[in-house]
């Protein structure tokens, strides 16, 4: 103990060496005595809870990790002088790898409380050694109770505790992004259910502990907490992968408190965008479901969503309110022309995305009906798909389009035969992909960037 | 309140022992539930306080028992009771906190307090006998986040 502090000290001021071996030896003298370091937390919060808040928090905080820590775990209202902002935060901070420790946490928790309010918390990955605990979360749940954005990315040993401990002190919380969260369960996410009624966004993005118990709850309380036509969650992605069971979701549809039904029924005059991405065993039935409650949708992201076909897809956008602006089914690979034609069909007023990416039953007819309806669409994405080079002339003749980029991927029927049309449509194009389109030959490529060198094309 | 006084005897940690009327010695919640738990023998240990801070506890608890002392005097009573050294202090609100005597603890933590007020963090360390165990990256990124206070 002697030893180290004296290397600490002689580390920072190589100069004072003597002055480090008498303060030393005092303090061993002063040892025999009780120093303030042998009070319990209890004690020290005692002491602490007498402090004036604000500033000189800020400077105590820097004593040692002890202090910090305990600081940043006192309640607002304990605090006896308590002159802190209330009502809007604006201070935003993103903590990326190594910078994401519990020590930053806490520091952030002290030092935005009394100066501007932390409004967005961003976290990234763990420091290896140090990494975000539930200690640190607890304080900024008790330090910032204007925090409204939060993101956990690949936050591994953040739990329940110090998500729940935010539910209870950021009622204000409005977006809650959890991706790769891996011990967080439905215990917090329950609470942030019952304590935030201002959520409007939630995502929750491989996160396997995760599951009904939480999802059900925000369709029940949050409802509870205002008139079902104001509950404000509008965007609503999950990336379940394979756990989630079909029978779970086929009871969806004939017991109607489950999930997704309770979430979608209550959410049905808002929700606006629906995610739901990479589960294998989600078919047709949800989707129905889904379709039958959905009038509002304008963004559908339904990618590598394996099962589902034109059967259920049809019903869905045939219930939108034909105001679609953008739509992925990258990667569903059963759905066919006839499902995304009647997207394009009933939507070509608004739609301006289009990403169907190995759909390869999707063809030339599609692009036909882009031809006749669409009038917005700036982004398609008919990579490996089965478009041919009359497709490619169909595109070139939509000229009421203001196409922006454009993926031809991996398409095996589009050969260097489209090269006058691809020249038509490159001139207005920032983006085109043909790469892996073996009847595209480096000639074509070469013509291309000629005519439009602007135009970021990969080949 | 009771026409016969009784008195307890408390046992401190290096075995000194302290004849105390009971209607006194209860200023201590963790004494008053021994009484009315009726768990008093003859003697109360009292394994955490040592002999030097119970005399300090107890002459506090006579002042504060005294009849027709006017507010000023015990004013300057407690003004003068806290002016002691850091060691004693901390270890007042230890036995304070064994006891459960909240006045002397409030007291005791509202003086630590007070001699924390406007300390930098060098003099608190300092004064305080408290170990930076801070790294170097650590102690720069709290000043940092924290740099508007300490303009």
């Amino acid at each position: 103990m002697l030893l180290s502090r004296g290397q600490n000290w002689n580390v920072n001021f190589p100069s004072m060496e003597r002055i480090c071996a008498t303060t030393a030896s005092q303090n061993f003298e002063q040892r025999k005595y009780p120093s303030i370091e042998i009070l319990p937390d209890e004690c020290l919060f005692e002491v602490f809870k007498r402090l004036p808040s604000g500033q000189e928090r800020s400077v105590y905080a820097c004593v040692s990790k002890r202090w910090l820590m305990l600081l940043s775990n006192i309640h607002k209202d304990e605090i006896a002088e308590y002159n802190g902002i209330e009502g809007e935060g604006y201070l935003v901070r993103s903590l990326f790898g190594k910078e994401a420790t519990y020590v930053r946490l806490a520091a952030i928790a002290i030092g935005t409380a009394n100066h501007g309010g932390l409004a967005k918390l961003s976290i990234q990955g763990n420091n290896p050694c140090l990494s975000v605990t539930d200690a640190g979360l607890v304080a900024i749940a008790r330090g910032c109770p204007t925090l409204r954005d939060l993101s956990l990315w690949n936050v591994s040993f953040v739990g329940d505790k110090g998500l729940s401990e935010i539910a209870h002190g950021c009622h204000l919380l409005e977006k809650l992004d959890l991706f790769k969260c891996p011990i967080i369960t439905d215990k917090s996410l329950l609470d942030i259910a019952k304590n935030c009624p201002d959520m409007t966004s939630l995502t929750i993005d491989s996160c396997s502990n995760i599951g009904n118990e939480s999802l059900k709850a925000v369709g029940q309380y949050c409802p509870n907490l205002s008139e079902p036509e104001d509950f404000r969650i509008k965007e609503f992605s999950t990336h379940w992968g394979s756990w989630i069971s079909s029978s779970i979701l086929f009871s969806c549809c004939i017991d109607v408190e489950d999930y997704p039904l309770t979430l979608v029924a209550s959410c049905r005059n808002s929700l606006v965008s629906l995610a739901i991405h990479n589960c294998p065993r989600v078919g047709n039935t949800t989707i129905d479901v889904v379709g039958g409650l959905c009038r509002k949708l304008t963004h559908i992201d339904q990618s590598g969503l394996l099962r589902i076909t034109d059967e259920g897809l049809i019903p869905l956008v045939q219930n939108c309110a034909a105001n679609l602006v953008a739509v992925n089914l990258s990667r569903c690979v059963n759905i066919t022309d006839i499902s995304v034609s009647t997207i394009v069909k009933l939507n070509g007023g608004s739609l301006k995305s289009l990403l169907v990416d190995g759909c390869r039953h999707v063809t030339d007819a599609t692009l036909v009906e882009i031809l006749k309806s669409c009038r917005m669409l700036n982004v398609l994405d008919v990579s490996k798909s089965g478009i041919t080079d009359s497709g490619s002339k169909t595109l070139a003749n939509a000229t009421q389009l203001h196409l922006q980029i454009l993926s031809l991927s991996g398409c095996p029927f589009v050969s260097d035969n489209s090269l006058p049309f691809l020249l038509d449509l490159v001139q207005n194009l920032q983006g085109l992909n043909i790469q892996h389109c073996l009847e595209i030959s480096s000639r074509t490529v070469d013509a291309l960037v000629e005519i439009n060198p602007i135009c970021d094309i990969l080949s | 309140m009771s026409s016969s006084t009784k008195f307890l005897t408390l046992k401190t940690c290096d075995d000194k022992k302290f004849v105390l009327d009971e209607a006194i010695a209860v200023r201590s919640q963790t004494i008053k539930n021994m009484v009315e738990d009726d768990c008093v023998s003859n003697v109360i240990p009292l394994p955490n306080v040592n002999s030097k801070t119970m005399t300090k506890v107890i002459e506090y608890w006579k002042k504060h028992s005294e009849e027709g002392v006017s507010k000023d005097v015990l004013m300057d009573f407690d003004k003068a009771f806290v002016k002691v050294h850091h060691s004693i202090l901390h270890a007042l609100i230890l036995a304070a906190n064994f006891l459960n005597d909240k006045e002397i603890l409030d007291m005791m933590c509202q003086e630590v307090a007070d001699r924390i007020k406007g300390k930098t963090p060098e003099e608190i360390r300092k004064e305080f006998d408290i170990k930076n165990d801070f790294t170097p990256e650590e102690e720069e990124e709290i000043r940092k986040e924290n740099a508007w206070a300490f303009e």
